[in-house]
């Protein structure tokens, strides 16, 4: 057993090199674009690599960069966050993530709100917290088959990791439901359209126009039902509305 | 009817020929002089009388006379209503100052009012010589020689030609202002016999590009002002302007015997920036000098005069000198590759705080030039590259005075030096050169080599200011904010890699402990329900049981063991009989077992209970006499228990 759990670790982690070694290259010449302030070119390279691997925080990071210096707010802060949600914990990210958002007149950290509470609200990615709660639920569900399995010393010792992992699993899921419910969720958009999107009061332009969403604005998507318009909420403002969905950027 | 036709005409044309004539009635206009005739130092009084019906619309005439400086003195106003008909008669009165001699006109002056204008009578006005008109031939005479004298003097220094300048230069020497240097060009729009006047002097007419010339502009007066002049200094063209307070105040005669002026001089200090021609254009005064009036209270315009302020209100006037030219020389050939434009005379010195220093510790080599000329244009001599120190920004102090009109002072140049290692370092001399107008010619100064001991440091350095003064820590101010830069690393890390392959699992994968664990707990609850029944479950595995022991004795039999197959079939039948009677059969006697058997299964025959004792019996006899079993007997008895199970199967339930 301890042998097969071994060589899982052991091909992940020769695995993951390998992959990365392939796509240096590729990275390295995007980079070099960028640097020569080349940030078309870029862009659409660290695109094309996106295509391929959407859950690639590094080239989210640097098409943001590159969508940033081409003056598309929008779609920076779209790319800051998809870089984000993947890997909340790189400081380069938040930093950029925080300048874009307080370039839309946005609070990265909410009003009122400690930055450190905040870091460790958003300390794993959604991906990582998913995992986790896979991993404490196995751990539960072993332990409680020790537990049935056992008798003595063994049957107690499983019951008290039973025990925790299921009491760490309940409150990652309280975690995983609070961050459900927070700026970057599931259900969150940014604006894209430049100049802002229009909100009206139904999905179509013969309703009545209600609202603007700046371009940039981290909004959230409370219906999609309508093949054309979502539904969107600005949290901040309290106002609602909908919107062509070719302006808006699901995260 | 005709004598009405008769008046009318006459009526008509009588207010033609008024209509015609009333244009040559509605304004007219002389210009007077009290003299025709006067010498250079006397003045004219000139007036224009306007006669005006229109209710005095008539505007200030404006002109000039050539030759003349003028300066209007006032007006007065005449009404007079003759016949049922107003009219106006205003005076303007203007006192001319002649500037030259000859014989001058004063124009056509065109006056207008309410559409209408006309235009006065010129005038001729000869101005001669005052030495003519005074009379007293022998002074004036003496008084032209000396003039002539200092214009000869004047003519072979500067070779001017000018007219005016003529007359300027050929004023006395004696009888300059006294702060005017005495090979000094004058030049001024204004004359001595002006009561107000501007002078703007240079102390060099060529000079070299960073040598100073020294600018003096002088106001003079003497008429008191009714308040206080303005001064509008010259702009410079190719010069670098730095002022010589304070503005030097006193009272000068412009000519022997002439009139005491009150004057006021500014002195600026100008470095010219590169050969070629370097302009001063004109300085400018606006003064406000009261006028002079003869008050006549018996005057019938005394009381308008004196509530209209004519009576206190002074004359404004602007004075300008005329613009210099300064002719800037090149520098000469020859000169030194230190050489960066530095005009004057300097000397320069170098030291250094101590002697001894350790590593890591900032040393400030100090040097200091000074002398006289423009400081502030010195930059500091480059230190030339050396091994033994890093060497940071230095730091520059100007200490400036403009002693006796001259700018000079100090430059202190201080040298942040950080020894690169240990041991005797050198810091190397620096160079520094100028050019000096008044030898013209090139020098180079030098520092000397200084020596230091540098020991080795203790531990890690000293903060370094470049303040020499020692003053707060140098504070580092962000500029502006940015992104950060692309990142060059590739991937996740490890952690979020295979946190990412654990989130991308199928589902499904998840119910495989829930499985599991349901599983166990079935088992787990078989187990005990087993535990808490085993007759029940020995019952029913009687027969599996019987079989497979059937199964290992035919083994046996297989392999030669007869007896032991046969005691082995002996067990099965007592195991599986006990098993289905909950009893231990093995321990009855088989009468007493048959009982036991139709109490428990009534279904079971006699016959049927004859061949389980039949059997029974036989396999008792060869389990107890081993040796007599063979292999053909052992097998049949095999085949019969399995038979007879197979019968009791369907009916042991």
């Amino acid at each position: 057993m301890k042998k097969i759990i071994l060589s899982f670790f052991f091909s992940i982690a020769l695995f993951i090199p390998l992959k990365a070694a392939a796509a240096h290259q590729d990275f390295s010449k995007l980079n070099e674009l960028y640097r020569a302030e080349n940030y078309e070119e870029a862009y659409k390279g660290y695109a094309a690599g996106l295509a391929k691997d959407r859950n690639n925080p590094k080239l989210w990071y640097n098409a943001g960069n590159a969508l940033y210096r081409m003056n598309r707010l929008g779609d920076a802060v779209y790319a800051y966050s998809k870089s984000f949600l993947l890997n909340p914990r790189d400081g380069d990210v938040r930093f950029n993530l925080e300048y874009v958002m307080r370039q839309t007149g946005q609070a990265f950290v909410p009003e009122g709100t400690p930055k450190l509470l905040y870091v460790m609200f958003y300390l794993f990615s959604a991906a990582e917290l998913k995992a986790i709660v896979i991993v404490l639920f196995w751990t539960t569900m072993l332990a409680a088959c020790f537990c049935v399995m056992t008798q003595g010393k063994a049957r107690r010792f499983s019951l008290r990791v039973m025990i925790i992992a299921f009491a760490l699993l309940i409150a990652n899921g309280g975690w995983a439901w609070a961050r459900h419910y927070s700026q970057f969720s599931s259900s969150a958009a940014v604006i894209t359209k430049p100049g802002g999107l229009k909100l009206f009061s139904g999905p179509g332009e013969n309703f009545r126009e209600c609202a603007t969403a700046p371009e940039g604005r981290i909004v959230r998507i409370l219906s999609g039902t309508d093949e054309k318009y979502y539904e969107i909420g600005l949290t901040a403002e309290g106002i609602s509305g909908w919107a062509l969905r070719n302006g808006v950027k699901k995260l | 009817m005709r004598l009405k036709k008769i008046f009318l005409v006459l009526l008509l044309a009588s207010i033609q020929l008024v209509i015609m004539l009333c244009p040559s009635w509605a304004i007219m206009a002389s210009a007077n002089v009290d003299r025709s005739r006067i010498s250079l130092d006397e003045r004219i009084t000139l007036t224009i009388e306007i006669l005006d019906d229109s209710n005095g619309r008539a505007s200030q005439p404006k002109f000039q006379v050539p030759g003349f400086g003028m300066a209007f003195v006032g007006t007065s106003q005449q009404v007079v209503i003759q016949n049922g008909r107003v009219s106006v008669t205003r005076r303007y009165t203007y006192v001319l100052t002649p500037r030259i001699t000859g014989v001058f006109t004063i124009p056509q002056i065109r006056i207008e009012s309410g559409g209408e204008s006309t235009v006065t009578q010129p005038i001729k006005v000869e101005v001669y010589k005052s030495s003519i008109g005074s009379g007293s031939a022998q002074g004036s005479a003496g008084r032209n020689q000396r003039r002539s004298s200092a214009y000869r003097q004047s003519a072979q220094s500067q070779d001017e030609d000018d007219s005016e300048e003529e007359e300027e230069e050929s004023q006395p020497a004696a009888t300059r202002n006294p702060s005017q240097p005495k090979n000094g060009i004058t030049r001024q729009t204004g004359r001595s016999s002006d009561s107000v006047l501007i002078r703007a002097t240079v102390d060099k007419t060529s000079a070299y590009p960073g040598e100073q010339v020294t600018l003096s502009v002088t106001f003079y007066t003497a008429v008191p002002l009714v308040d206080n002049p303005m001064y509008t200094p010259p702009v410079f063209r190719n010069f670098i302007s730095e002022d010589l307070p304070p503005v030097r105040n006193g009272q000068t005669a412009l000519e022997a015997g002439g009139m005491p002026y009150g004057y006021s001089e500014i002195k600026t200090a100008l470095f010219a920036m590169t050969p070629g021609n370097a302009e001063i254009q004109e300085a400018f005064v606006k003064a406000t000098i009261a006028k002079e009036q003869n008050i006549d209270p018996f005057d019938p315009n005394f009381i308008q005069n004196f509530f209209s302020g004519s009576v206190m209100a002074g004359n404004t006037k602007v004075l300008q000198s005329k613009p210099i030219s300064v002719r800037i020389k090149p520098f000469p050939s020859g000169a030194p590759s230190y050489f960066n434009g530095t005009a004057g005379s300097y000397s320069m010195r170098s030291y250094v705080e101590k002697g001894k220093y350790k590593e890591g510790e900032p040393i400030n080599f100090v040097v200091t030039i000074s002398g006289t000329g423009n400081l502030k244009s010195i930059t500091a001599p480059k230190m030339p590259d050396t091994p033994d120190f890093k060497v940071f920004d230095t730091q520059v102090s100007l200490s400036q005075n403009k002693n006796n009109d001259k700018l000079g002072g100090k430059k202190t140049f201080t040298y942040l030096l950080l020894p690169r290692s240990h041991g005797r370092k050198t810091i190397p001399q620096l160079k520094f050169s100028y050019f000096d107008p008044n030898s013209e010619r090139y020098y180079t100064l030098q520092t000397k080599p200084v020596e230091i001991d540098v020991e080795r440091g203790e531990g890690a350095g000293k903060n370094i200011y470049y303040n020499q003064t020692g003053g707060a820590e140098q504070v580092v101010t962000p500029t502006a904010t940015d992104i950060r830069y692309v990142s060059d690393v590739q991937g996740n890390s490890l952690f979020a890699e295979t946190a990412s392959s654990i989130a991308s699992m199928p589902e499904w994968i998840h119910l495989v402990p829930v499985i599991v664990f349901i599983a166990l707990l079935a088992v787990k609850k078989f187990a005990r329900y087993r535990d808490e029944n085993p007759q029940l479950f020995r019952f029913k595995g009687a027969k599996g049981k019987a079989h497979r022991q059937i199964d290992e004795a035919r083994s046996m039999i297989k392999a030669g063991q007869p007896s032991e197959a046969v005691s082995l079939l002996y067990d099965a039948l007592m195991d599986y009989l006990s098993d289905k009677c909950g009893e231990k059969v093995s321990a009855m006697q088989s009468r007493k077992a048959m009982e036991v058997i139709r109490s428990r299964f009534p279904r079971v025959e006699e016959a049927e209970l004859e061949s389980i004792r039949s059997l029974w019996q036989e396999l008792e006899m060869h389990h107890y006499a081993p040796g007599k079993a063979d292999m053909l007997s052992a097998d049949a008895l095999a085949q019969r228990c399995r038979l007879i199970l197979k019968m009791l199967d369907g009916k042991l339930k």
